[in-house]
């Protein structure tokens, strides 16, 4: 409790970094209060036809869609679809790859060789590639998004976490311990997760944003959850063919996604700043 | 001689990756699906017609011998008829290289013209107001949506301004082909219409792509900038009185420049992943708008050979940019 | 009597310099005095954190003019004042030219990626004897070029290295340590200067090499009349090949004398700490009590006072003022070890 305060602290007088924490802060605050703030909730789901492609106004601060849609609701709504997206992807390649990455380090046999050789075929090919191979078998959906990004993000944690594994146990004092006899799990578990966890935590927050960018790109493709889901991506696909009257359209899910994502780098650096000091960065790289 | 024996180390562990990423389409079309067949037949053909596919293709048979003649058939060039072309998918994808290529070089090329100069600058003048403005540039450009940030910049340029054009690569026809590089092609012809034409065509979409490489490519040189400077090389030549810019573009950029390389994997990586997008908001002949139309025609072999054809070019890269590596940095060679 | 005698080169006075940190103004130098005369070779030491590595910068003029605040005193090299200079002309005409450097680590003080043939030469586009000083030199004349080679083979044949065509087609990492301390003796050599400035050379290499080292750069300074300014934290290394020593200590320098006599007869109470804690067979090993002081805020009066045994009251207040204890010995220090001791070698 102590370090998680004082690590706030200096997070915060990191003005970047506490802008970054007050965007994300800003896009749960969307995703949870959606229902209260958004001023046409049901537009989540409903047409109003008669009322398509309207301008910003004092009704609708983004304007209307052309389904006639409030396109401000719509993005409150797009927030939870964002953070769904990237939280479980995120959170499933963390829960498969680091584990993965670690027994690999630890037990350097044929085994640990093969599991890495394959996290570098997959790494081998940029992500969205991949992805986009993965949706369109799956179909359009948000499941099959995030079952697309899981699967082609795991293997980074398996190679970034094998590696530090693999440089955790040169340090001395692990080997100290392991030469009085401490078993594998507990040196996994009090030495070398420690050592790491930092690196993860900082890779985590900035991988966010990565990955916001690519289930957006695989919205805009077409291959994200269909209509009438809000999701941002698919809101900007839509917008192409009334352009350039509709600015309004193309514009605010695209701030949205630029804000979002913008605060999870923003936050990323930030952290890496305070919680990797030993790798002497510079302190804006 | 050591650099050899890496280099051929990496050149030996291009095929198994190559087969890797063969085994990995292979299992994501033929294993993934519930019905690949079904899948490739398209929604409207019935149950016999899918039979027939099935068989035809070959699709009875059991997987390991499925997946032999599937690597079989891609070594000699077979990827497989695009269902909505009605080509072989090796040849649509072939045609289209020489666009998506042309866009990827442009890109880099101005993004490292510009960017690395910035990035020198941006270390030498550590936290003055060009370097603050040159982090929030690098940030941003790393979080703006490609797609995005290509659909406002046609909507303001080519569609309230009216500077460049909409899209496309050429109005009309292009120049003579003989690389299938425009660029090239226009300077070979000796037409400054068409290579003004192709030039202004290929604006939009090369500041879209080159935008977030220009983003990296600053940051990068900038860290390996302040890395050198803080070095203590830097400090002896400074101590000897060496001329601040003898030390700063010609010593510490050196020494800077052998870090930004191996960052072209990473740049070259972000270039095709965007470029899918980018293409097909500028309608780009390219592979990446291949793919999109692939994408909304269902036409699935063809998405499956792009992702092999990008697999393969972005391999390529990397293994490319490792053997330099070794030659470049003179400590690789230890 | 004793100073004035000696034809100076340096003369550094009073030089007072802070440095902006974190928790505040580090004063890392109060009031230095420092002198070197002509074609000597004086040894300043201290341990870590003296402040002997900010005195060689200041110097030099490179130290980080963003962190480092000078604030008073005066650098006076050769007649001239070189805190009053322009930093181009500084950069121009003494660094490289009229004083030279010879780093500690000679591995990390080369380029790592330009073969060593290519830094000598570029040191030598700039400052070989014959090149204007200056900037603005674009044309780096074949023949001028030519003499220029033949002084580099020259004087790396002086400095022992074997097989120079091959050294100078390689890297740095492909030398050994001790080759690249003969280079950069070399190189501080080659524009011919009046001063070289060796900041702790040998505390990186093999022992077995820092003899062979420490006796080339004196041997080379004594026959071209160079003087050397030498950091090191060493009292064996300065005994080796200094004429004359001054003993720093946080921020301060504390005594200074002729080499033989600075053994013989050490006045101050640091300094006879030093010695006495240098290992010794029938000593044993004795350290100093205490911890060197932050420079933050520093023990007030002589820095040396919270750890001295002799220390009293006016000994906090006010730094102690020059003591001349004759033949250009002279200690800062209000008790002073009066009579004549033998000093333990």
């Amino acid at each position: 409790m102590e370090t998680a305060r004082y690590l706030l602290k200096k997070l915060l007088s990191d003005r970047t970094a506490a802008l970054g924490a007050f965007l994300i802060l800003l896009l749960i605050l969307a995703a949870i209060l959606a229902p209260v703030l958004a001023t046409h909730p049901e537009d989540v789901t409903e047409f109003h036809p008669s009322e398509r492609l309207q301008g910003p106004s004092a009704e609708h601060f983004f304007g209307t869609d052309r389904m006639g849609s409030d396109i401000y609701s719509r993005i409150l709504y797009g927030a939870r679809i964002t953070i769904a997206i990237a939280l479980i992807a995120i959170g499933v390649s963390v829960l498969i790859g680091v584990p993965i990455g670690l027994i690999a380090g630890y037990y350097r046999n044929w085994a640990s060789e093969a599991l890495m050789r394959v996290s570098d075929i997959f790494l081998s090919v940029p992500q969205i590639v991949l992805a986009i191979a993965i949706a369109q078998t799956l179909g359009p959906s948000l499941e099959n998004v995030i079952l697309a990004l899981s699967a082609t993000y795991w293997p980074f944690w398996a190679r970034l976490v094998y590696a530090e594994t693999r440089s955790a146990l040169n340090e001395t004092y692990v080997e100290a311990s392991i030469a009085l006899g401490a078993r594998p799990w507990r040196v996994m578990m009090l030495h070398v997760l420690p050592n790491i966890s930092s690196s993860v935590i900082v890779r985590t927050t900035i991988g966010m944003g990565g990955t916001i960018l690519t289930a957006a790109a695989l919205g805009f493709l077409g291959l994200g959850p269909p209509p009438p889901t809000p999701e941002w991506g698919r809101m900007i696909a839509e917008s192409r063919e009334f352009l350039p009257e509709a600015w309004w359209y193309a514009t605010a899910p695209g701030l949205a996604i630029f804000l979002v994502v913008m605060g999870f780098n923003l936050l990323g650096d930030g952290l890496r700043d305070i919680l990797d000091p030993r790798i002497r960065r510079s302190r804006d790289e | 001689m050591r650099a050899v024996v890496l280099t051929v180390h990496r050149l030996v562990w291009f095929f198994p990756t190559v087969l890797g990423l063969l085994v990995i389409v292979f299992a994501i079309s033929h294993v993934i699906p519930a019905d690949p067949v079904a899948f490739m037949a398209g929604e409207n053909a019935s149950r016999e017609q899918i039979e027939a596919l099935r068989h035809r293709l070959g699709y009875d048979r059991p997987l390991p011998v499925q997946f032999f003649s599937y690597v079989v058939g891609v070594l000699q060039g077979d990827l497989g008829t695009s269902l909505y072309t009605q080509r072989p998918i090796a040849e649509d994808l072939i045609s289209r290289l020489p666009a998506t290529l042309e866009l990827t070089f442009v890109a880099v090329f101005l993004s490292a013209l510009i960017g690395v100069p910035l990035g020198v600058v941006a270390a030498v003048y550590r936290n003055s107001l060009l370097d603050h403005l040159l982090r929030i540039f690098t940030v941003s450009g790393l979080a703006i949506a490609a797609f995005w940030l290509a659909i406002l910049l046609q909507l303001l340029f080519a569609m309230r301004l009216g500077w460049t054009p909409l899209q496309g690569r050429v109005s009309g026809w292009g120049p003579d082909e003989v690389t299938g590089f425009f660029l090239i092609d226009a300077l070979i012809m000796g037409d400054w219409e068409i290579f003004r034409d192709v030039v202004a065509h290929m604006t939009l979409p090369a500041i879209t792509l080159g935008f977030p490489a220009m983003a990296t490519i600053v940051r990068f040189t900038r860290a390996g900038v302040l890395n050198a400077i803080n070095s203590n090389y830097v400090l002896y030549e400074q101590a000897m009185g060496f001329p601040r810019r003898v030390v700063v573009w010609k010593y510490v950029l050196r020494n800077a420049l052998i870090g930004t390389v191996t960052q072209i994997g990473l740049i070259f990586g972000v270039l095709i992943a965007n470029g899918v997008v980018v293409e097909a908001v500028f309608n780009w002949p390219g592979l990446g708008t291949y793919a999109v139309n692939s994408i909304l025609q269902s036409d699935y072999n063809a998405i499956m050979g792009f992702t092999l054809t990008q697999g393969v070019i972005f391999i390529i890269v990397n293994l490319l940019v490792d053997i330099s590596h070794g030659v470049i940095d003179p400590r690789e060679a230890r | 009597m004793s100073e004035a005698r000696r034809d100076l080169l340096l003369d550094v006075r009073g030089l007072e310099i802070g440095f902006a940190t974190e928790a505040g103004l580090a004063r890392v130098l109060d009031g230095v005095n420092f002198r070197i005369a002509r074609g000597e070779i004086a040894g300043l030491v201290g341990e870590s954190g003296c402040g002997k590595t900010t005195l060689a910068r200041a110097i030099l003029g490179i130290l980080p003019m963003n962190a480092a605040r000078i604030r008073a005193g005066e650098i006076i090299f050769d007649g001239e004042d070189l805190l009053e200079k322009d930093p181009r002309t500084l950069e121009a005409e003494l660094r490289g030219r009229r004083v030279t450097f010879v780093p500690q680590d000679p591995f990390s003080s080369f380029n790592p990626v330009f073969t060593i043939g290519a830094q000598i030469d570029e040191l030598m586009k700039w400052k070989s004897p014959d090149a204007e000083p200056g900037t603005g030199l674009r044309h780096y004349g074949r023949a001028r070029r030519r003499a220029d080679r033949a002084r580099v083979r020259e004087l790396l044949g002086t400095v022992q290295l074997p097989d120079i065509d091959g050294i100078l087609r390689k890297y740095p990492h492909e030398v050994s340590g001790g080759q690249r301390q003969r280079l950069m003796i070399a190189m501080a050599l080659l524009p011919e200067p009046q001063l070289i400035i060796a900041d702790e050379p040998t505390t990186a290499l093999d022992v077995t090499i820092q003899a062979q080292i420490l006796q080339l750069l004196r041997r080379l300074a004594t026959d071209r009349g160079v003087s050397v300014l030498f950091t090191t934290h060493d009292l064996g290394t300065a005994y080796e090949i200094c004429d004359h020593i001054t003993v720093m200590y946080a921020g301060q320098e504390v005594e200074t004398a002729p080499s033989d006599e600075f053994f013989a007869r050490p006045r101050h109470p640091y300094t006879r700490s030093l010695l006495a804690s240098l290992p010794s067979r029938d000593r044993g090993i004795h350290g100093i009590p205490g911890q060197i002081p932050g420079l933050v805020d520093p023990p007030g009066g002589c820095r040396f006072h919270p750890r001295c045994k002799n220390a009293t009251a006016i000994c906090a207040e006010t730094r102690p003022g020059i003591s001349d204890f004759g033949t250009g010995h002279t200690a800062r220090c209000y008790h002073p070890v009066g009579h004549d001791r033998e000093a333990a070698r």
